[in-house]
């Protein structure tokens, strides 16, 4: 038995099941939920406004690289470029205020709706483009997270004795770091500071512990209970009536968490690019321009709402929206 | 009338769901007369538990009382000025209704009803209890909360009330947990709250259910004991009709938020004037006979959603005719003798539904039993 | 079994993990490609130049004789010396563990003494427009980053009005000679109390909003409990209601969550710790990080991982000593 209290009571009660809700349901009671409403609308704008800058930034410039590409005009940043301009260039003053207001540096203009930062680049654009880092991040993480928590989780739960023990022992000197200082720390011997692909291991990995809770105990929960042994007596195998029962529970859980982690993983991305980690310039990250907006906090204060309020909204919605699904895919956990 | 312990008149409480309002509670009347024990019987879902927390005003939110009168003694417990709503347009949303002024205020509920005068005794013995204190000490505070005890005074009552309800050791079980109880101690835990608070009436929600029979041979037991010894009034909430004929002098029989027969015991089980109680009697395995099938009521019981047009039970009753779908009967006198005996079936000619003359209709028969599920009955014997 | 053999079976359980801990950054800072050797010296040192440092921090031994050597060393007290500051790592620690402990713990009082009341108002008064208002800034707390909050308490009360001064904490027991504006020791409490409090909001704000969301969830769910409707039925008075059943309750899940809440509680001050410009055990981390200070690195690490597990055996005994069922195994 995995010794740590704590550990056990944070995990869910394995009581009844979570009614196998169908997805049209699931829709239905999620859209009477205004809020849970608001925060699907959020994601939906956030995810598509990533995906553009994905493409733009990572894809385009990936094929770029290419000749057949490059001579069709494919670049990076090539439909910023496109529309307007692209998200590094530095070509307007430094540290203009948003339109309409004036500060030492000169009048706001159109051109740049929401000013510009230290280097003479749109805010805006930035802002747009910096989702990208946030949200791959994110999702990557805490899919990796959720993927291999539940593996270890159902391997702990399904064989116990001194695998389970082993296990758990080594998903809770996990939790036995804080987090941010294991990602530092991994961060600092693997001597790879700017690698966004690191960064997104380590987060993923710090993942791993919930969702290996998650799983373990429905694994437990389904292996005593007594239908099991009813099915087995009917010719069935353990582990497939074990499966059976655990996969269609879970997901709901599962997605829950997951949904409540991302917004929780796009604090972590911005508190590592807000201490220099993961991003290098010129590649547009919320916490790197908070970051920068410290350092110029006295001589234009504009430049430091924008990109909090930007990830505030951002994770609000994926808040919003796991609580929203919570209520309708978990209801035994009231939060 | 004045010598009524405990009086309702057509309560109604409902509660607004998705689905609609839930009227669980749908008009019901009874009494209680002072030492008398009156039986509540009646399926899962019927509405039993409602009435009891009714009676005591603790509905939770979002139900509500929305009808009817329960008084105690000379003391008006529920009541409303004006009368209460009917008709189909109820059930589109709760009617929002103030009580009455002759209605005691819910300071006075807690101050002279609830505990000292009525005291509630719940089904899960081991919910109702605090898990982080001592049953005990939670013993200690009900007896100082209802009786003008002292702290010290009150601690040793409750161990006097621990002995009277047969609790073996019980200045050792006063500091124990509950989740180091058995339910049967447990349970014993709240009969004594129950008794110990000195109450006329003591509405008890199926006490017995979660518990074996050999325990609750016991616990009724001591319940016959108290009985006799403190002479309380009893309403005793129960599914199981064995356990009605042990102990109880006069029953109520509910179905869907209503009561649909009402005489003494005796009268019910073997003058029964109600197609339903006469189906729940009969659905009752006999050890003395060998049957190819159980007698099981067809269908389920409706939510009490959307209940069925006319009579609650028409769809499930063998002897249902078509004016059962257009009159809903209530309750009334169909039989006089010693107490009055009530049914709410159209049957009866103090009904003057011409039941005679009108056509049987089709029901779920017995073939329809093995999909629709049966409903659950108790007790091996039947007197 | 009694609180007092429950902590200790904890404390002993304890060891394993923090010897776990130990281990694993062993590993992660010494068994890893990339010399730090290197690092230190630059690109292509020279072959004496090498031998020399690596006899000079013992790195030309074996694997296993380096990690005996380390615990060994760690139970001495002694955690190497810093590459960086060239000073002993534990003496850098004690220099900068008080300022940091300080911020976490006035940010956790900060937090209970907020978080509590708001939730239990939020509860008591459901769906009314105080509870919307307070659901309303309990999410914003989750959902800010913390060094925002921070940046903006520095804009607006420090360069704004100036009401607070915008860097570092002063300890209150520090000598008034040195610090500003102090002559007295009740100077330097004060100063102490006016630097702590822009620092203590920023971190205490995400702690406060979790800890309220969730005393919230489970006082409502304590307060339809069928043993608070027992109490109800017996007349027991609402306030007796609300403090000796749900209250009660409702603390042991909210106890698990300041428990988990450790972990960001740490990482918040890191990033508290950089706005504010707070010389702590979250600038000497980053430090470390930044210079790659193995030895540094990995002493720090396993300080918080100490103080971080030492924090959880605390929160699992405070659960003990409210639920009855964890140290009063079943009787029968």
């Amino acid at each position: 038995m995995a010794g740590n209290p704590r550990a056990e009571r944070a995990e869910a009660a394995p009581g009844s099941d979570s009614p196998r809700v169908g997805w049209r349901a699931t829709l239905a009671t999620l859209g009477r939920d205004r809020s849970a409403l608001a925060g699907l609308v959020v994601v939906a704008t956030v995810l598509a406004v990533a995906t553009v800058a994905f493409v733009d930034a990572v894809v385009f410039g990936f094929l770029g690289e290419f000749g057949f590409f490059a001579s069709l005009g494919v670049e990076q940043y090539w439909l910023a470029k496109t529309v307007w301009i692209s998200p590094t260039a530095e070509v307007a003053p430094e540290l203009l205020p948003p339109v309409g207001l004036e500060n030492a540096f000169g009048q706001g203009r159109l051109a740049h709706p929401l000013g510009t930062d230290d280097r003479g680049r749109d805010v805006l654009l930035r802002l747009l483009y910096g989702s990208r880092v946030a949200v791959q991040v994110a999702l990557v993480a805490t899919l990796v997270g959720a993927v291999g928590g539940s593996a270890v989780g159902a391997v702990a739960g399904y064989y116990g004795g001194w695998v389970d023990d082993a296990l758990m022992r080594g998903v809770e000197v996990l939790y036995a770091i804080p987090f941010l200082i294991l990602v530092l720390a991994l961060l600092a011997v693997l001597q790879a500071r700017d690698s966004l692909l690191v960064v997104t291991a380590t987060v993923g990995v710090v993942n791993v512990p919930e969702f290996a809770r998650l799983i373990r105990s429905r694994v437990l929960a389904v292996r005593e209970a007594t239908y099991v042994e009813a099915a087995r007596a009917a010719g069935r195998s353990h582990l497939g009536v074990v499966w059976h029962h655990v996969v269609p529970n879970s997901l709901g859980p599962v997605v829950v968490q997951g949904t409540v982690r991302v917004g929780t993983a796009i604090l972590v991305i911005a508190a590592l690019s807000f201490l220099g980690f993961g991003v290098s310039e010129p590649t547009p990250s919320w916490g790197a321009m908070l970051a920068t907006a410290r350092d110029v906090m006295l001589q234009n204060l504009w430049f430091s709402l924008w990109p909090g309020l930007a990830i505030l909204v951002t994770v609000v919605g994926f808040t919003l929206l796991g609580d929203g699904l919570r209520d309708t895919l978990d209801p035994r956990r009231s939060q | 009338m004045s010598e009524h312990l405990l009086s309702v008149d057509d309560l109604r409480t409902y509660f607004p769901t998705d689905r609609g309002v839930v009227r669980a509670v749908d008009g019901v009347s009874f009494d209680v007369r002072p030492g008398e024990v009156v039986g509540l019987v009646g399926e899962s879902g019927a509405g039993k538990s409602v009435v009891a927390r009714s009676l005591l005003r603790l509905v939770d939110d979002p139900g509500r009382i929305v009808g009817g009168e329960v008084r105690f003694r000379d003391r008006t417990l529920v009541g409303f000025d004006d009368p209460p709503p009917d008709g189909p347009d109820v059930s589109d949303s709760l009617p929002d209704r103030e009580f009455s002024d002759a209605t005691l205020s819910a300071a006075r509920m807690r101050a002279d009803v609830r505990g000292n005068e009525i005291a509630l005794v719940f089904q899960d013995p081991t919910e109702s209890l605090n898990p982080v204190v001592s049953v005990g000490a939670q013993l200690r505070e009900v007896l100082e909360t209802n009786r003008d005890l002292d702290r010290a005074a009150a601690r040793e009552e409750a161990v006097a009330m621990l002995r009277a309800v047969d609790i073996p050791e019980p200045a050792a079980r006063y500091d124990d947990y509950p989740h180091q109880l058995s339910r049967g101690l447990c349970q014993r835990v709240l009969l004594a709250m129950a008794v110990g608070c000195e109450p006329s009436l003591i509405v008890a929600d199926e006490p017995t259910t979660a518990l074996d029979v050999t325990i609750e041979a016991g616990i009724l037991e001591t319940v016959r004991d108290l009985q006799a010894r403190y002479d309380t009034a009893f309403l005793w909430i129960t599914h199981d009709l064995g356990v009605v004929a042990d102990l109880c002098d006069r029953v109520a029989v509910m179905y869907c938020g209503e009561v649909v027969e009402q005489a003494s015991v005796e009268d019910l089980f073997y003058d029964t004037k109600h197609p339903y109680t006469r189906a729940l009697l009969d659905a009752i395995p006999r050890p003395d006979r060998t049957v190819d099938r159980f007698d099981v009521i067809p269908g389920t019981m409706p939510e009490a959603v959307d209940p069925p047009s006319g009579c609650r039970f028409h769809p499930r009753c063998p002897d249902a005719r078509a004016v059962c779908t257009e009159v809903t009967p209530d309750c009334r006198v169909v039989a006089d003798g010693e107490q009055p005996h009530r049914s709410a079936c159209v049957k009866h000619d103090a009904f003057d539904a011409d039941y005679e003359h009108s056509p049987p209709i089709d029901v779920a028969d017995a073939t329809d039993a093995d999909e629709a599920g049966e409903t659950e009955q108790g007790g091996p014997d039947d007197r | 079994m009694g609180l007092t053999r429950y902590a200790i079976r904890r404390l002993l359980q304890a060891v394993p993990v923090v010897l776990g801990l130990l281990t694993v950054t062993f590993v992660l800072a010494n068994a890893i490609p990339g010399n730090p050797v290197e690092v230190m010296l630059g690109p292509s040192p020279s072959l004496e130049e090498v031998a020399r440092i690596e006899a000079r921090y013992g790195l030309d031994r074996p694997l296993a004789e380096r990690y005996v050597n380390y615990l060994a060393g760690v139970l001495r007290g002694d955690l190497g010396t810093s590459l960086y500051f060239e000073v002993p790592v534990a003496r850098k620690i004690a220099e900068r563990l008080p300022k940091t402990l300080l911020l976490v713990v006035a940010s956790y009082a900060f937090a209970l003494l907020t978080a509590i009341p708001l939730g239990i108002v939020s509860a008591t008064r459901r769906n009314t427009a105080t509870d919307h208002v307070a659901r309303v800034v309990s999410l914003l707390g989750v959902s800010t980053p913390s060094f925002w909050i921070a940046l903006l308490l520095v804009l607006i009360f420090a360069h704004g009005l100036g009401w607070f001064p915008a860097t570092d904490l002063v300890l209150p027991w520090a000598d008034p000679a040195t610090v500003d504006g102090a002559a007295t020791s009740l100077g330097v409490l004060g100063q102490s109390a006016r630097h702590l409090v822009l620092p203590t909001v920023a971190l205490g704000t995400l702690q406060m909003a979790s800890i309220a969301r969730i005393e919230r969830a489970e006082l409502l769910s304590a307060l339809s409990a069928d043993y608070v409707t027992h109490a109800r039925a017996y007349g027991v008075s609402e306030r007796r209601v609300l403090t000796r059943h749900a209250f009660r309750n409702a603390q042991l899940p909210v106890i698990t969550v300041i428990g988990l809440q450790l972990s960001s509680a740490v990482a918040g001050a890191v990033l508290i710790e950089v706005v504010f410009a707070i010389n702590g055990m979250g600038t000497l981390v980053l430090t470390g990080i930044y210079n790659l200070d193995y030895p540094l690195i990995l002493g720090t690490t396993v300080v918080f991982g100490t103080v971080f597990v030492l924090g959880t055996i605390l929160t699992d005994v405070a659960y003990a000593w409210l639920d009855p069922r964890i140290t009063y195994g079943e009787a029968g």
